[in-house]
């Protein structure tokens, strides 16, 4: 991995137009970062996206009883939609 | 901007999402195809018609999720689209916007979790998706990764 040490306010180009600044470093360890990058370009936080990516494979593997149990889901849905549709 | 998706039953549709669902590599293409018929209930197939990757393990063809309208279940459900979102998915307004909550299903079926955190943002009109990450944690966004489905009144329905 890259190391580079910069200071508040200096920035890092990473390729022709993703730029990172510094923006502050707080006592107690916090860095704050701007990012300016194309919008086409997904920035996210680590810890978050991989949660939901876990998420989202935990849930599909759990999915294919749902095909098997489609009329209990189908009767579940239909009963709850009745409910919300009433006053 | 706010959407709180106000639709009372799940109805069918494509969506094509404009970068992979986050945990299936390829995963652009989707159906929904409601359960039990369009209009009857609230829940949903999602189904991929791409070959998918998952990190370790086998290519999939048959990508299935549960998914359900949150603000059905969830009444007074919204949620904040960043303003990268509503460029990315070309929303010219909040009535453009229709969401969905991944569900996890488990046993009995009224023990499920949904996805509030982050829901499937859909421009209703084009079909373009997109999966939220949101900037701000669970606890600021006040919906869990795997929010409980609310009580049902009908204790019939929780049997299974």
């Amino acid at each position: 991995m890259l190391t580079l040490t910069r200071e508040v306010g200096q920035q890092i180009y990473i390729g022709d137009d993703i730029v990172l600044t510094v923006v502050s470093v707080s006592p107690n360890g916090r860095v704050r970062l701007g990012i300016e990058a194309p919008k086409q370009v997904r920035i996210d936080r680590k810890e978050v996206l991989e949660r939901i990516r876990e998420e989202n494979v935990d849930s599909a593997n759990a999915t294919p009883d749902v095909t098997v149990d489609a009329a209990a889901w189908a009767s579940y849905g239909a009963r709850r939609a009745n409910a919300r549709a009433k006053p | 901007m706010l959407t709180t998706a106000p639709p009372i039953t799940v109805t069918g549709m494509e969506l094509t999402f404009r970068r992979d669902m986050p945990g299936f590599r390829a995963a652009r293409h989707f159906v929904v195809k409601p359960i039990g018929g369009d209009g009857t209930g609230i829940f949903a197939h999602l189904r991929c018609t791409d070959t998918v990757y998952v990190q370790g393990s086998r290519p999939i063809d048959n990508l299935t999720l549960l998914v359900t309208p949150p603000g059905i279940l969830w009444r007074g459900y919204e949620v904040r689209i960043d303003e990268a979102m509503v460029e990315e998915l070309q929303l010219s307004g909040s009535e453009d916007a229709a969401l969905l909550a991944i569900v996890h299903p488990r046993k009995p079926l009224s023990e499920s979790t949904a996805n509030l955190y982050s829901p499937i943002v859909i421009n209703r009109r084009t079909g373009f998706a997109d999966q939220l990450v949101p900037a701000a944690s669970e606890k600021e966004v006040g919906w869990s990764l795997r929010t409980p489905f609310p009580p049902d009144r009908d204790p019939a329905s929780s049997t299974h």
